[in-house]
């Protein structure tokens, strides 16, 4: 019996189907995504360093909000992953990372084509702005299920006199989207200025 | 003799002085910078013989930096300023006035009745430390401090009153709050003692620092032990105030076993270790027989 994709079909012992979509995408989520977000960390000393020429500050921003949503959301929430936000910020990390990623490498080498530079100036005018679309529908899908069940939260009385409330970080991080973004977004258009002139690219240092 | 004045910003020429006497200071050259242009008050110049060369000092003068007729200056634009005493003023009346409004326990923080929960005495002794320590601060300002810039940027008004003030709801909020737990009474009145002393402690080498500048001047001279036994502490650290300043705050911490207290404790301890490092840096620079002995911030150690 042919069934539409994605339809979950019925289970039976031994069945040897392909799995449904929805199940990939858990898989995909569970064991893919985490080793990705962190394998992203390293960006940080390689800026720090000065071994790619990148701003160190916005690297950590953008690898910590990377880390939050994958760990603290997507794993950490089943309503996270539901969210439309996903696919979005997915397609918009991985295309960047690709641009970002090969762009490094030819640049030590010392050979970056022009297209290259142009995509890495240019497609984040639409990507940026997806991403961060993406990241905070996440969290929004997220928060509501952390505050119902007071995930990953400490209340009084206790020892330390500590309280935390995962729910109010989460809502104090997409509150922090309003100043940062602009921010981040507006000093990608400096750099593209500074690389990108009249259709042609001055060496980056 | 003539000196021609260029922007640091855009490397223009701003305009002209002439008739300058050789013995002009610096700070006659600020007066005479505003008066060719109207938005750079003197205090918002930092004047400089290179476009990245150090900011002059007011004392300085032409004769004193070799200027001929004909040099040229860099004038930096610090944007806009505030008075160093406001700012003081605002950012200590805050936490001053936000922790005893926590203090009663205010139903839009904790629900209604949490106001008729019984309170230990420790949140009382708490209450009256905190208090303790903003009015001094506050009195400082007034009374004691001297510094040799009159004026900061505004920008640090906002950032130090959001230090402070977000810094105060979020240990009032715990340690005011009906379901706050109390040490036990050896450790909350042992730290009393310790945070008593370090309060003592940091307002002796506020004074002492007062005394070693004449008023109105901005000399500087070695800082050295009084006869006020606290000011002792000057034989093993430079910054002896911001050594008494964290006891004060580890004191408070461990007298009501709070950790947003603790971290508090911690954020102050990091920002005075960097100031504390770069104070002994120029200490031994500018004194030639400073002890080698002497650490920055921890006695023996760093």
């Amino acid at each position: 019996m042919a069934l539409s994709p994605g339809v979950k079909r019925q289970r039976l012992k031994a069945d040897h189907s392909p799995p449904t979509s929805a199940e990939v995408k858990k898989v995909w989520i569970y064991k893919s995504t985490p080793p990705y977000a962190f394998m992203a960390s390293p960006t940080i000393l390689h800026a720090a360093t000065k071994l790619v020429p990148s701003n160190v500050l916005i690297t950590v921003f953008q690898v910590f909000s990377r880390v939050l949503v994958v760990c603290g959301v997507l794993l950490a929430t089943p309503t996270g992953p539901t969210s439309p936000g996903l696919p979005l910020a997915l397609v918009a990390w991985s295309i960047t990372e690709v641009v970002r990623y090969l762009y490094y490498a030819l640049n030590l080498l010392g050979t970056v084509p022009y297209l290259l530079v142009w995509c890495r100036y240019t497609l984040f005018i639409a990507l940026y702005p997806i991403g961060v679309t993406g990241e905070l529908l996440c969290l929004y899908a997220a928060q509501a299920y952390v505050a119902q069940k007071k995930l990953w939260s400490l209340e009084m009385p206790n020892a330390l006199n500590l309280t935390f409330s995962y729910h109010y970080f989460l809502l104090f991080i997409m509150f922090l989207y309003i100043p940062l973004f602009p921010q981040m977004y507006l000093h990608m258009f400096a750099q593209r200025r500074k690389v990108i002139t009249d259709g042609t690219s001055k060496k980056v240092k | 003799m003539e000196v021609e004045i260029l922007s640091a910003q855009t490397s223009k020429s701003v305009g002209v002085l002439n008739s300058l006497a050789p013995t002009t200071s610096v700070r006659e050259l600020k007066k005479r910078v505003h008066g060719l242009k109207k938005s750079l008050h003197p205090d918002r110049q930092a004047l400089r013989l290179e476009l990245k060369g150090r900011t002059l000092k007011e004392d300085e003068s032409l004769k004193s930096l070799g200027l001929k007729s004909g040099s040229k200056l860099y004038v930096k634009d610090l944007g806009p300023q505030i008075g160093w005493k406001t700012v003081f003023l605002v950012e200590y009346a805050g936490p001053l006035l936000l922790y005893l409004c926590m203090y009663r326990r205010p139903w839009l923080f904790y629900g209604e009745g949490a106001s008729s929960v019984p309170i230990h005495h420790a949140v009382h002794i708490a209450a009256g430390c905190w208090t303790l320590h903003y009015a001094k601060r506050l009195l400082e300002t007034l009374f004691v401090h001297r510094f040799s810039h009159a004026t900061m940027p505004i920008f640090n008004l906002f950032k130090n009153c959001s230090y402070y003030w977000l810094f105060t709801l979020y240990i009032a909020y715990h340690i005011n709050h009906p379901l706050f737990t109390a040490p036990g009474s050896i450790q909350v009145y042992g730290s009393l003692t310790a945070f008593l002393l370090c309060e003592l402690g940091n307002l002796s080498i506020h004074i002492a620092l007062r005394n070693l500048r004449p008023p109105g001047t901005t000399v500087r001279k070695m800082p050295v032990a009084t006869l006020n036994p606290f000011t002792s502490l000057f034989n093993l650290v430079s910054c002896p105030n911001y050594t008494y300043e964290f006891g004060s705050w580890l004191a408070f911490s461990v007298m009501t076993q709070c950790l947003p207290a603790g971290l508090f404790a911690l954020a102050g301890m990091y920002q005075m270790t960097i100031w504390a490092l770069g104070k002994h840096r120029a200490y031994k620079k500018e004194f030639l027989s400073y002890p080698r002995s002497r650490k920055a911030i921890v006695p023996f150690l760093l």
